[in-house]
């Protein structure tokens, strides 16, 4: 990711001058972790509401300042008041319920750690995040998927970096403790406790 | 959905290569913090999903021609929500834009108000003798304080409708006299605090009571009746107070008097160790002197002058 953020710094500012090519660029670089933020804030919508995000960035790009980090921070805003926007319209939380039942059968109640995560698919990601309240689920979100700074990630939840940044630490914590937990739907704390 | 995949690549691999990969511990270490960034990792390689859609590229690629043709890339102007860059940078950016809008409030408030106070103003002037330059709509009040004027024209100040000088000069003895109240309900507090005396408020309350210890009585006939009450009140009560003065002033006389004796006493040590007679009949003499100024000026007298004096 990191090693991009030349490219992608590079391509945004072509694509401001009107380089359709460094847009598309831009869009490969960004889309996945964008996608992944959208995935955790609305489920399976994440597509439908990157979309709209997509023709906001394009429409807005002449406004944008800043570099690499900063592009994605504001596609990340952006695309954060989208899924804002859809969540009131559908009145659905961002946790999907479908995926509950898929949880029963997961392998992970009886593995460890690494076991866990070479099996950790989209749907059980999401269904471990949430498990998480919900600014922890973004903060971890913007932080880990986005890969944005703490400061960044503050900006875009409209929260001071120290809070973020605790949330993004508990949160992640928390989904540690739930994966060295036995069961994963329990409620986490009990083996830790146990281990510690 | 078949999403379960993606994590058996790269992040799976370190994980199991870091832990050793043959032997592993049933519910290994969870909360140890090692495992953080892997277990970030996973998720993010989990939730990114590395391909991306085509269609959703080609749409997106479209709006930006679409906005491209619109010529709306170059025009637009940068929100605060659009300006990513680091904070030093926006910071040299948007106080210039603030300090034009603040300039631009100001000069706009302003003049709303130099035009109010300029039709006032205008209103005024009529009645300075420039009737021939107003229209005639103003002609009225014009007239009435041109004769005004001429009624006494010994009044040089203002002397149109508003400057009326009668409702002043009530208002302005009246907090005079609330000024001497609050003085005197303050005195008991201050007189404690010995220089603050000194002050010239104060003073000028000690000099209208007629002495310091006179101030509370004045102030008690200050704050009951009306003024001419107040005055002859004061008139008996200077008199009485002088006599309690002068009473007293004997009393302290006679004190020190007593005391001087006693320090003028060989017997007794002096308070200046080198030369105790000299000094004894010096201040002997001084103090001496002093009573007699001290009896010469019983009116304006200030018996705690004379008492610092004879500690001193």
């Amino acid at each position: 990711m990191r090693s991009s953020e030349g490219e992608l710094g590079a391509a945004v500012a072509r694509a401001q001058q009107g380089d359709e090519a460094a847009f598309a660029v831009a869009y490969r670089i960004v889309q996945p972790g964008l996608l992944g933020y959208l995935r955790g804030l609305v489920g399976a919508e994440a597509e439908d509401v990157a979309s709209d995000a997509w023709l906001e960035i394009a429409r807005d790009l002449g406004r944008f300042r800043g570099d690499a980090a900063g592009f994605r921070g504001w596609t990340a805003t952006i695309a954060r008041h989208r899924a804002l926007d859809h969540l009131r319209r559908q009145k659905v939380r961002p946790r999907a319920s479908e995926v509950e039942q898929d949880l029963l059968d997961l392998p992970a109640a009886h593995s460890t750690d690494g076991q866990v995560l070479e099996s950790l698919g989209t749907q059980y990601a999401l269904e471990l995040l949430s498990t998480l309240p919900r600014d922890q689920a973004e903060a971890v979100l913007l932080r880990v998927v986005v890969g944005l700074d703490g400061p960044a990630a503050a900006r875009v939840l409209g929260k001071r970096p120290g809070a973020v940044r605790t949330a993004a630490h508990r949160g992640l914590k928390r989904l540690a403790r739930r994966l060295g937990a036995e069961g994963v739907t329990d409620d986490g704390p009990r083996a830790l406790g146990g281990s510690e | 959905m078949n999403d379960r995949r993606s994590l058996g690549g790269e992040d799976g691999c370190g994980m199991g290569e870091r832990e050793g990969g043959d032997t592993r511990p049933e519910p290994a270490a969870p909360g140890s913090p090692g495992d953080r960034p892997d277990l970030g990792a996973a998720l993010a390689a989990a939730l990114r999903d590395g391909a991306v859609d085509p269609e959703a590229e080609e749409r997106a690629l479209a709006a930006f021609r679409e906005v491209r043709a619109g010529g709306a890339l170059d025009g637009a102007r940068t929100r605060r929500q659009d300006d990513w860059r680091p904070a030093d940078g926006r910071r040299r950016g948007r106080p210039l834009r603030e300090v034009l809008i603040a300039l631009a409030a100001s000069v706009t408030l302003g003049g709303v108000a130099v035009a109010a106070i300029g039709s006032a103003v205008g209103a005024r002037d009529d009645g300075d003798g420039r009737d021939g330059l107003r229209p005639s709509s103003s002609a009225p009040t014009a007239t009435a304080t041109a004769t005004a004027d001429d009624a006494d024209p010994g009044l040089p100040g203002p002397s149109g409708p508003f400057a009326s000088p009668g409702p002043s000069g009530p208002s302005g003895r009246s907090s005079a006299a609330q000024d001497l109240l609050a003085h005197c309900r303050a005195y008991d507090s201050v007189q404690r605090q010995g220089k603050a005396l000194d002050s010239a408020a104060w003073q000028r309350l000690v000099r209208a009571a007629g002495g310091q210890d006179d101030v509370e009585a004045y102030c008690a006939a200050q704050s009951t009746g009306s003024e001419e009450k107040k005055e002859n009140k004061e008139k008996k009560e200077n008199k009485e107070n002088k006599e309690k003065k002068e009473n007293k002033e004997k009393k302290e006389k006679k004190e020190k008097a007593d005391r001087k004796s006693d320090e003028a006493d060989p017997g007794k040590p002096a308070k200046t160790p080198k030369t105790p007679g000299k000094d004894a009949k010096s201040t002997k003499e001084a103090k001496n002197t002093k009573a007699e100024k001290s009896k010469a000026n019983k009116d304006s007298k200030d018996s705690k002058n004379n008492e610092k004096d004879d500690g001193g």
